[in-house]
């Protein structure tokens, strides 16, 4: 090798370095920037209450009060709060996988008359925003009986009740070969069997895609709890954490933000172990959740 | 290990799922023998526990009338409130404030107490008037007052004694404690090198409201066909709040204010004066020992002295199934027991006379000394204007006076673009 392809070779790799450097250099600043908030939040849920209006502010309090989290347990039932979101967010993303996915292989591997025009019409349901039919919703459900129980936040997820997650799904079942079926046809399998033994198994990353973004969406809900919800100890975090402002006597702000980062704590957890998924769903869907 | 198949997996879910929304289903709900109602109230945490204290002393008190209390957090209420009403699933008794009085009559959503009131005999003179008349439309009366907050003058008496100034007159009918009077000792007790500010221009509508009646200025006309916010007396009023920003330099401009956390200016000793709504409780818990503290009235303008305020009630909603509970449970509410715990939790102005004149709103020993202020008040209070438009009126004089507050432009000009804006919507 000549002194001057060694010269060369270092040459580039220093202009890699300087690049790489650069580039790191740009994602840190963007990373700051995204994550300001959050750290102020975090920040926040650890002073005390003469800290939060301190100027110059404190990035890091001195001294920090963790306590402020245990107050947010014992001054409102937030816990009770965080298992009541829970137990909406699982019931309702289980109901909207199934429902969403049968309807999705109906519109997607069935063959059956006005198919494609009734998939129009749900897709035109998606235009109508939810403030549009609230009290129709809502009359609805108090003819039911249903005004303060779960049923009204939980239940229509088992019907199939959002054309996007149909849409979604039906999107990616049609990716798959027809063949499949078919076969399995050819094997004996009825529909149900098709689409439980070969579709589902199949578009692992479709569902796990409308899981994520529809539990999210689920976990963060406000509209749908805050109205039909009447007791305290039945609200959702996302309904309850809005206790915690006050305009006429003053935020504390510390519990505010304390509450905040447990009401983030779960979905930052998800988001770990599920990143793949995450970035598969902005891919697949084009949406951010 | 036994694997899960997916027809395991589906046929447990179901079943959770279902099990799950049976045990949290209306069927289990009991039937009771006594009546319920139902009142709905927003509120934070010390409201919702003055709430449950008036309730449980309400159910020591009587068996007849079971309450079931929904809570709704803070500005969502209006929403639930107005999806229920709309979806015909009722409360009895609505906690509503003021202003939202005259639409829910004009939408008939509220029961009229005028029959009850005449049945019952009942003695409303208990009752500061001013604030009763807030919930009287067209001279029905729909609801009784919760409190009797109105907005006074504030002040840090340490700082007031370390500059050797007089404190401002207690006394309502003290003249001499006028717009002259306030500027000197906002001038005096002004120190730009040690941070301190002898006033604070509050940016809320009740808070520059008091400066323009004080000064004899209106809204609307007398007819309400016209939005006279330009006349000579009120642009007085308002190019006197600006001065003190930007003339005198007595109030610190707004973003100055807003980094240092404008809610907190006055707890922080930053401010010797400040325009307040009765957050006596707050103050008292935040203030602690760091100074001494009073209030005052409003200086008096070329009209007097005035302070603006309304506060919230309880009203019976027109739909209840429930009427005469809805009644019973209504006078309880306004009775002196129920008033002096509402008060006693609170810390706010009662709308009794007869709780107003007791320990348990006096509080001997504590600050505000001079804390009777509140009550003589209620006699100088100029509520918010009441018009059909006002909401919007006021969101438009609001944005156009921010670029007063900013500085750069006179009262007059300001005013004249929010006359010609609001008049347009009228």
């Amino acid at each position: 090798m000549t002194a001057w392809s060694l010269a060369r070779k270092a040459n580039r790799k220093r202009t890699d370095a300087i690049q790489k450097f650069v580039i790191y250099l740009i994602l840190i600043a963007g990373a700051v920037i995204v994550l300001f908030p959050f750290l102020w939040t975090f920040s926040t849920s650890l002073k005390t209450p003469d800290q939060v209006y301190q100027i110059p502010p404190q990035m890091i309090p001195d001294p920090a009060d963790p306590l402020n989290y245990a107050r947010v347990l014992v001054d409102r039932p937030f816990a009770r709060w965080m298992l009541n979101s829970l137990f909406v967010v699982v019931v309702s993303t289980v109901g909207t996988l199934l429902s969403c996915s049968l309807a999705a292989f109906a519109f997607s591997r069935l063959r059956w008359p006005l198919r494609d025009k009734l998939f129009l019409v749900l897709l035109a349901t998606m235009m109508l925003p939810t403030q549009v039919t609230l009290i129709p919703t809502f009359i609805l459900f108090k003819e039911l009986g249903w005004i303060n129980t779960y049923f009204p936040i939980t239940l229509p997820a088992w019907f199939a009740r959002n054309a996007f997650y149909v849409f979604l799904l039906r999107q990616f079942f049609m990716t798959i070969p027809l063949d499949l079926d078919d076969a399995a046809r050819m094997d004996g399998a009825s529909h149900l069997q098709v689409y439980w033994r070969i579709i589902l198994p199949m578009s692992k990353p479709a569902l796990g895609v409308a899981a994520l973004m529809f539990a999210q969406f689920k976990w963060r809900e406000f509209l749908a709890p805050l109205i039909y919800l009447n007791r305290t100890d039945s609200l959702t975090a996302a309904v309850g954490l809005r206790t915690f402002m006050d305009e006429t006597h003053g935020t504390d702000w510390e519990l505010m933000m304390a509450a905040n980062i447990m009401f983030m704590l779960p979905v930052v957890i998800v988001f770990f172990f599920t990143q793949r998924y995450m970035i598969q769903g902005v891919v697949i869907t084009g949406v951010k959740g | 290990m036994h694997k899960l198949s997916r027809r395991d997996f589906l046929k447990y879910s179901s079943l959770s799922a279902f099990g799950a929304m049976v045990a949290t289903s209306p069927w289990s709900t009991l039937a009771q023998d006594a009546v319920t109602l139902r009142l709905t109230a927003w509120g934070n945490p010390t409201e919702v526990q003055a709430r449950e204290a008036t309730l449980a002393l309400y159910d020591e008190m009587q068996d007849a009338i079971d309450i079931e209390f929904i809570h709704t957090p803070g500005s969502e209420y209006m929403t639930k409130l107005q999806t229920q009403l709309a979806g015909g699933d009722y409360p009895d008794v609505m906690f509503l404030g003021n202003g939202a009085i005259e639409p829910f009559v004009a939408r008939g959503q509220l029961l009229a107490l005028d029959d009850y009131l005449a049945r019952d005999n009942f003695d409303t003179s208990d009752i500061s008037q001013q604030n009763l008349k807030l919930y009287n439309v067209d001279g029905v009366q729909y609801g009784f007052p919760v409190d009797a907050p109105n907005q006074q003058l504030f002040y840090n008496k340490t700082l007031f004694d370390a500059a050797g100034i007089d404190t401002p007159a207690a006394d309502w009918e003290d003249e001499s404690w006028n717009w002259d009077a306030f500027l000197e000792k906002a001038i005096a007790l002004t120190d730009h090198e040690a941070g301190i500010w002898g006033w604070q221009v509050k940016t809320g509508f009740r808070a520059w409201w008091i400066w323009v009646t004080a000064n004899g200025g209106t809204f609307f006309n007398d007819e309400g066909t016209e939005c006279v916010l330009n006349s000579p007396a009120a642009v007085e009023a308002l190019q006197f709040l600006a001065d003190l920003i930007h003339v005198h330099e007595v109030a610190p401009p707004l973003d100055v204010a807003s980094e240092m956390g404008s809610g907190e200016l006055f707890q922080s000793g930053v401010t010797a004066m400040e325009t307040w709504w009765p957050a006596i409780g707050r103050m008292r818990t935040n203030i602690a020992d760091k100074f001494e503290w009073n209030v005052a009235p409003h200086p008096a303008g070329a009209a007097g002295k005035s302070t603006s305020g309304g506060g919230t009630g309880h009203t019976v909603s027109a739909f209840t199934q429930q009427p005469d509970e809805s009644w019973e449970f209504l006078k309880f509410l306004i009775s002196t027991p129920c008033v002096s715990l509402w008060t006693d939790i609170m810390g706010i102005v009662p709308p009794l006379t007869s709780v107003a004149e007791s320990d348990v709103f006096l509080k001997p020993g504590e600050p505000p000394a001079d804390i009777l202020v509140f009550t003589k008040g209620n006699d100088y209070l100029r509520p918010d204007p009441r018009h059909p438009q006002f909401t919007q009126a006021q969101q438009i004089a609001q944005s156009q006076l921010e670029r007063l507050w900013v500085g750069g432009v006179t009262a007059q000009e300001v005013c004249d673009d929010a006359v010609a804006e609001i008049n347009r919507l009228l």
